[in-house]
């Protein structure tokens, strides 16, 4: 064991936090993993673990600032210190004693650092990225699958937080670690990411021509392959006013299907609230005149011979003039003028004939991840497709009626679908997602930019918290208090790639690095598939 | 101070701390050689020594029986440690080591030991020399001047380690230097011509030190350290009397 400081007498020392000091030919940095042995009186010894997060220097004896000048010529003599401070994260057995003065303070490698930070005592665990010694760092999978816990909640600052990233690669860890999921279930476990901004998830299935040699040392680290994901199903809307259903992508449009739904299925599912889904737009007078027309639409099969969209929204009109039950003349024209603008928006992907409707159906069951792409839709529509897809998967889940096999939901910009201010369908759907998913096995992968303008039972309801770079004013929010203030400081720092995690077992959040994807992330870095790009002289090979 | 079959034997507990500041150019300067020592010591010709919780005073006889006996006895002890340490500092010929103080109790005298004075109690020199002293500027000095007593000769110089504040006579900020004679005219004046401007560079601040300029700044920082190395004087006092009512015997 590598000594690296004792725990000094100049600042108390408690049960769960102290200082060490850090003798000249040691080097103690912040995210340090530390064991500290206290003796009892009794001959039993408690084991202190604990995490690094601040180092102060400072000389010793000087009384003026320019104290430091005098000491640089080599006038006044002065001594350097060094000390460090630690967050205690476990005390094994939990008798909650500080460590003395004097204590020899270890550095925590192996087997010690595994129980410095509650690795030995997971049952099943996922990579959730590696420490800056390139160690990995474990995340206790009975907190993310529902055991015990669910639902990760990222933060951070759009372009430099790298939050879709850190998704895909938390789902890469937990579909390609070891052991984890077996069998069965890992074919059956699925993945539905909703494609907000850019075309960077449409590459998943793609070879990163990017990744440098030194990443793939990390992937070692990991213990995971490096490779991009294997079944990938790619959803992108039709193409808007052309009769021929093909998905509206720019960068990619090989292997993308294109989804949309037909006038029936949007009657029969009560899919019409999800027009109206944007946030404050539930008066209960409104609400009551959705629900109504809703109701008559399910069992109209007049309305479900519709040839599109327009035809339909015709047909609601007549209905609704016809009288809407007691609603007011106000509310009806209301209703009405938002069914204008959503059909506006969202009328194309409501189709009346579909040759093979069952094609243009999302089925993220068919694949091990499904993506489906909205980035390019209407704020209006972006809001339909996933009140609609969650609504859908939900109510699967609840008729299977067993949480496993697991499905993962990640969907960014949390803040748009579940603001904390008013309440709209989707905010519904994803609260009950937060709330009720962990005993169903839907498992939200959340992110945002602003933790603080997102519905606090959201974040609340997630065991991993996730923080990429903050901004600063951001930081200083409630919803951040489980980072301590050093954290929080360097939280405004955070380069692309670096992530501070927390998680219900380890009481401090770690700092975790993960590695450059080895998926394409954007269309410059994507390889081309093999069936692309034949290769005209493989036949040479063959014969050889 | 203890009975001892009706005679009276005073004692004298003390905790002596040395140590010496390496200043070499393009370095920091360190600490160097601090030795700390306790000692009790006892008048009328005894010698008891002491464990006080673990801080073990060494017995010191004095031959006198007077309480001036002892503290005379004790301040022999620390001149005597001062001076075996400079002796010990010499690392080679170029080392120039300084000592606070005359140089009373050096007695090898053929070592390059120099004694700072800080505090000037007898001129040495006439009114007209004096004159000049006051005249010097920062870091210069007077020509060299031997002062014969028969028992420590001397040679000795005066120089200005920094200029005086307008309320300030004009003898502030001047400190005299002496060397042993048997050194030699020569290595007096070598090592004169290198104290006067190199010492002025160390001299300290009003702002730091109330014995400014004299006391030299890494004199000032040993003193702090020293004070630091001899432990918490509640805690010893502590020890000491804990030690002595469980029971000393002469």
């Amino acid at each position: 064991m590598r000594e690296v400081g004792k725990v000094l007498g100049t600042a108390d020392a408690q049960p769960l936090d102290y200082w060490l000091a850090v003798p000249e030919d040691q080097v103690v940095q912040l995210d340090d993993v530390v064991a500290v042995q206290r003796r009892l009186p009794d001959g039993r010894g408690v084991d202190i673990y604990g995490v690094v997060d601040m180092v102060v220097a400072r000389h010793e004896g000087a009384k003026l600032e320019s104290d430091v000048f005098l000491a640089d010529r080599g006038v006044l003599p002065l001594n350097h210190s060094v000390k460090a401070h630690v967050m205690v994260t476990r005390v094994e057995p939990e008798i909650f004693v500080p460590p003395l003065p004097g204590d020899a303070v270890v550095a925590a490698e192996g087997a010690l650092r595994d129980q410095a930070l509650f690795f030995d005592s997971m049952k099943e665990r996922f990579p959730l990225g590696l420490s800056r010694d390139r160690q990995v760092v474990w995340g206790n999978f009975e907190f993310l699958n529902g055991n015990r816990g669910a639902h990760v909640n990222i933060s951070g600052i759009s372009g430099v937080a790298t939050k879709t990233t850190y998704a895909s690669f938390l789902l890469y860890g937990i579909f390609h670690s070891k052991g984890l999921l077996a069998g069965a279930e890992k074919a059956n476990t699925h993945a539905l990411i909703f494609n907000v901004k850019g075309e960077d998830l449409l590459f998943l299935d793609r070879e990163n021509v990017s990744l440098q040699a030194g990443q793939r040392e990390l992937y070692e680290v990991l213990d995971l392959p490096v490779q991009p994901f294997e079944s990938v199903g790619l959803y992108a809307p039709v193409r808007r006013g052309e009769e021929v259903l093909v998905p509206d992508t720019g960068s990619r449009t090989e292997g993308v299907l294109a989804y949309c739904w037909t006038v029936e299925e949007f009657c029969r599912e009560r899919y019409l609230r999800f027009l109206f889904a944007d946030a404050d737009d539930e008066s209960s007078h409104l609400g009551a005149v959705i629900d109504r027309v809703e109701n008559v639409l399910a069992r109209d099969t007049e309305a479900w011979s519709c040839e599109d969209f327009d035809e339909l929204k015709a047909h609601i009109e007549r209905l609704v003039a016809g009288g809407v039950g007691a609603a007011a003349q106000g509310t009806v024209m209301a209703f009405l003028r938002r069914l204008e603008a959503s059909g506006a928006r969202v009328g194309h992907l409501i189709r009346g004939r579909v040759a093979d409707p069952d094609r243009h159906r999302i089925d993220w069951k068919k694949k091990q991840v499904t993506v489906v792409d909205i980035h390019n839709l209407h704020d209006r529509a972006k809001r339909f497709v996933i009140g609609v897809m969650l609504k859908r998967m939900f109510e699967d889940k609840e008729k299977s009626g067993s949480a496993r096999p697991l499905i993962f939901v990640v969907l960014d910009e949390l803040n748009k679908y579940a603001p904390r201010e008013g309440w709209s369908p989707i905010k519904d759907v994803i609260l009950d997602m937060a709330e009720r998913g962990r005993s169903l096995g839907v498992i939200l992968i959340g992110a945002q930019q602003t933790a603080s303008q997102i519905e606090r039972r959201v974040v609340a309801n997630s065991s991993f918290r996730v923080v990429g770079r903050l901004d600063t004013a951001e930081a200083q929010h409630g919803e951040y208090g489980f980072l301590p203030a050093a954290t929080r400081a360097r939280s405004g720092i955070l380069k692309p790639g670096t992530m501070i995690v927390s998680q219900p077992e380890i009481p401090i959040p770690l700092l975790i690095q993960f590695p450059f994807p080895a998926w394409a992330t954007r269309p410059s870095e994507a390889r081309a598939s093999a069936a692309a790009v034949a290769d005209p002289f493989a036949r040479f090979d063959k014969r050889r | 101070m203890a009975d001892d079959g009706g005679h009276m034997v005073h004692g004298l507990l003390a905790s002596v701390g040395v140590g010496a500041v390496v200043c070499q150019e393009g370095s920091r300067a360190v600490y160097d050689a601090i030795r700390v020592s306790r000692y009790l010591l006892t008048g009328s010709g005894r010698s008891v020594a002491m464990d006080a919780c673990g801080l073990w005073f060494e017995p010191q006889t004095v031959a006198g029986s007077m309480p001036e006996d002892l503290v005379n006895a004790m301040q022999q002890i620390m001149r005597t440690r001062e001076a075996e340490l400079s002796a010990s500092l010499f690392a080679d010929a170029d080392t120039c080591v300084f000592a606070d103080g005359p140089l009373s109790y050096h007695t090898l005298a053929t070592h390059r030991i120099t004694g700072i004075i800080k505090r000037i109690f007898l001129p040495y020199l006439d009114s007209e020399h004096m004159a000049l002293v006051m005249r010097l500027e920062t870091g210069e000095r007077t020509p060299v001047f031997a002062i014969r007593d028969g028992k420590y000769d001397r040679y000795s110089w005066f120089q200005r380690l920094a200029g005086q504040r307008a309320t300030e006579h004009a003898m502030a900020g001047i400190v005299r230097l002496e060397v042993r004679a048997s050194l030699g005219l020569e290595a007096a004046v070598e090592i004169a011509s290198f104290a006067a401007p190199t010492l002025c560079l160390y001299a300290s601040s009003a702002v730091r030190d109330g014995r400014a300029p004299q006391n030299l700044l890494p004199v000032g920082a040993l003193e702090d350290e020293l004070r630091h190395r001899l432990g918490d004087a509640v805690l010893v006092r502590r020890a000491i009397e804990q030690a002595i009512a469980e029971g000393v015997s002469l």
